[in-house]
């Protein structure tokens, strides 16, 4: 069931990705939080073929965690489920932590799930794309280009930090509630 | 579309004072574009080494379908002494999910598929669960095993539309 899709854009078709000027990710600096070692090694083969070798593992997300207070990545590709902390309790915590180091790092999250429940939640975590199992290099690259072309403005307000969660910018006719964009804190 | 989670929960008040922020581009200064090219061979080097890894995909599978079995068995175990197979059935939904995850990945996708219907299967029993239960746990996990020691790839031909067809059938007979 990929239920999930229709909290998801489009991917870029191939041909779409074969269009598109050439896209070199070889300075990025990614961490990987999977509990799995054979998916954590499918991924980081998936990034080595697309010439990302700066990549840093993390067993689960308390490792994660550790590791994104002391390094600066400009991506985190992270599980949904994982123990002691998972996927959404990490993306929760980088986000909103007053001592986080990087609350606005771009974050993949993959997951096998497709229940709208659970990808509504990690979205309200602060998620900024989603990759749903099983990965391809074609489906892990057009969410690579996603978070590369198309930055979402954060929003924050009383109860959430993170990516803007409309997809979709549709014209209305009411005043403008949040304020002109700023810069980061 | 409609998204619920878009909408302003009833309770809860407008906030006053939201805030656009537009994040640092660190990321878009680092990727590098040059306006002639396209990436196909980028991606078709990845392609590759995916399908390189499929070697250690079929060793990695078989310790996944021990780790099934024995969840399954130690539910069997549980269930013939009168206990709760409960924390076993969630063992074996795990490595399920697991698998269900990886093997479309590596032109496996009868293992995903078997995967979903067996991880959905075991979220729809309504605990304690029954021997016909675990039985029908069963005919997903040899399923697999089948899949796996036939080197089902892809859909698996027509013996992979025959295994997925009997399984279907077996659902069915469930559900009355």
């Amino acid at each position: 069931m990929q239920a999930s899709a229709q909290f998801m854009p489009p991917a870029p078709t191939g041909r779409s990705l074969m269009r598109r000027p050439d896209f070199d990710p070889t300075l990025l600096r990614v961490l990987v939080a999977e509990d799995n070692p054979h998916f954590r090694r499918l991924i980081r083969t998936v990034l080595t073929g697309l010439a990302i070798d700066q990549v840093t593992e993390a067993g689960n997300g308390a490792e994660a965690l550790k590791l994104v207070q002391t390094r600066h990545f400009d991506l985190g590709i992270v599980d949904f489920r994982m123990e002691p902390v998972d996927g959404i309790a990490f993306t929760r915590q980088v986000r909103t932590d007053p001592d986080s180091a990087n609350p606005y790092l771009p974050i993949i999250m993959v997951t096998a799930h497709g229940d709208p429940k659970l990808i509504a939640t990690a979205r309200n975590a602060g998620v900024s794309e989603f990759l749903v199992k099983p990965i391809s290099a074609k489906s892990l690259l057009a969410r690579l280009v996603a978070v590369v072309e198309h930055p979402r403005a954060f929003i924050r307000t009383a109860s959430y930090f993170g990516p803007d969660r409309r997809r979709r910018q549709q014209p209305f006719d009411g005043s403008e509630k949040r304020q002109a964009p700023t810069t980061p804190d | 579309m409609t998204d619920e989670t878009d909408k302003p929960k009833a309770e809860a008040p407008p906030d006053p004072n939201p805030r656009l922020i537009k994040p640092p581009r660190q990321l878009a200064d680092k990727v590098t574009r040059t306006p002639d090219g396209v990436d196909t061979a980028t991606l078709e080097r990845a392609e590759k080494m995916i399908a390189s890894l499929q070697g250690s995909y079929l060793e990695w599978v078989e310790g996944d379908l021990e780790r099934l079995q024995k969840a399954h068995d130690q539910a069997e175990a549980a269930l013939a002494a009168g206990g709760d197979p409960t924390a076993d059935l969630k063992a074996l939904f795990e490595v399920a999910h697991d698998m269900k995850g990886q093997g479309g990945s590596f032109n496996y996708h009868l293992i995903t598929q078997v995967g979903a219907y067996l991880c959905r299967f075991l979220e729809q029993i309504d605990p304690p669960a029954e021997k016909r239960h675990l039985e029908i746990a069963k005919v997903h996990v040899d399923t697999m095993r089948l899949v796996v020691s036939q080197r089902l790839e892809g859909d698996g031909g027509p013996a992979g539309k025959n295994l997925i067809r009997g399984l279907e059938a077996v659902l069915a007979k469930h559900r009355g």
